[in-house]
């Protein structure tokens, strides 16, 4: 995975596609020779209570699996993750809004949510954003992905 | 510790609903402690214990019998055995003193001013004990992760609002990057939201944006 990817909603990265498995990520890095390492999320009292597997990188991009089935992707600070409509990591949150009309702020949850299939992440001292998500489709809709019926 | 005065009259509707549907209530007289302990999260002392374990005397704050204290976010009823006798003349006014604490009413209702009076009884509490206390008052809840990647928050959903069981939904959070990792809970209601922050506001990170209106954590 190197630095400056392309992110694709609904898809994946250059490198991480949503049709992988948990091994074939982790294969994929081990020979890019990028380091790693496994978080377990138990989501203990959640209903469902489906525990997450999250292979994280050292650049900061971290891969979601929910019964070894990959849900979503983000990629943080260092990542330089870029979208395919040229919304970036450490772009101002303002800029992003005149290129992609559909973003709007999820008030509770404190993220920005396009309808292009993507999330947003904000640093809150600078408005820059930090993070960028993309997902599977069934993540758009909390009752369908929650229920982990896709799994 | 906060001396808090109970409202009586909205005490005395949720005292009575308790009387009509508390499934503890199978004898009468009754006993109170096993009432209070499936129905409330408020803890009872004797005016005795608390002078032997803590050397704390109650009655300096002013009552001869029983005292409704918030401690730490805990609502304490203490009582004076010696008062209450047996059988215990004074249940109602137990029943009254802790069916008015709490930010959320028996009825599941909140307001603004019921979180801010009562910001301290969330600090502390994990996510599942909060939402034992949703239950409590009736709410039908389901728990779910946050979207957030970072954060170790969960969300309580709310399957049953009303216009009266208000909430809709609560995070839960043990800190986060973007607020400075000081521990809030976020409470969505019907008609806006509010949130409780562990720290002082110098601590907490914050845009200035934030359409949630902010509780401190109080120092005295």
């Amino acid at each position: 995975m190197n630095n400056s990817q392309t992110i694709i909603p609904f898809a994946g990265t250059d490198m991480i596609t949503f049709d992988m498995t948990y091994d074939q990520v982790r294969n994929a890095l081990k020979e890019s020779k990028i380091v790693f390492n496994v978080d377990f999320r138990p989501n203990k009292g959640c209903t469902p209570e489906v525990p997450w597997k999250i292979i994280r990188t050292n650049n900061s991009v971290s891969v979601f699996f929910a019964n070894d089935k990959m849900f979503k992707i983000n990629c943080g600070s260092s990542s330089q993750g870029i979208l395919n409509n040229g919304i970036k990591v450490g772009m101002s949150i303002e800029d992003a809004m005149k290129t992609d009309p559909t973003l709007e702020y999820d008030e509770f949850e404190e993220y920005y949510v396009s309808s292009n299939g993507y999330w947003l992440f904000v640093d809150s001292g600078s408005d820059t954003i930090s993070d960028i998500t993309v997902f599977i489709k069934a993540v758009l809709d909390d009752e369908i992905f929650f229920s982990y019926k896709w799994c | 510790m906060i001396a808090s005065k109970p409202d009586f009259s909205k005490a005395y509707i949720a005292a009575n609903e308790l009387l009509a549907t508390g499934k503890e209530l199978d004898t009468f007289p009754f006993p109170i402690k096993p009432l209070i302990k499936a129905n409330t999260d408020v803890s009872l002392c004797s005016f005795e214990k608390a002078k032997r374990k803590f050397n704390a005397n109650i009655k300096a704050w002013g009552s001869e019998s029983a005292v409704l204290q918030e401690y730490q976010g805990q609502a304490i009823i203490f009582y004076n055995k010696e008062k209450t006798g047996n059988p215990k003349p004074r249940i109602k006014f137990n029943l009254q003193l802790f069916a008015s604490s709490g930010p959320i009413s028996m009825t599941g209702n909140v307001s603004e001013k019921s979180i801010s009076d009562h910001r301290e009884y969330f600090f502390g509490k994990s996510v599942h004990e909060i939402e034992k206390y949703l239950n409590r008052r009736g709410y039908q809840t389901i728990i779910r992760p946050s979207k957030n990647p970072d954060s170790k928050a969960a969300v309580i959903k709310v399957l049953n609002s009303t216009h009266e069981r208000n909430i809709t939904q609560v995070l839960v959070s043990p800190g986060s990057k973007r607020h400075g990792e000081v521990p809030y809970v976020k409470i969505s209601t019907d008609n806006g939201r509010y949130k409780v922050i562990n720290s002082r506001p110098e601590e907490y990170k914050t845009d200035g944006k934030e359409k949630a209106k902010l509780f401190f954590r109080r120092y005295w």
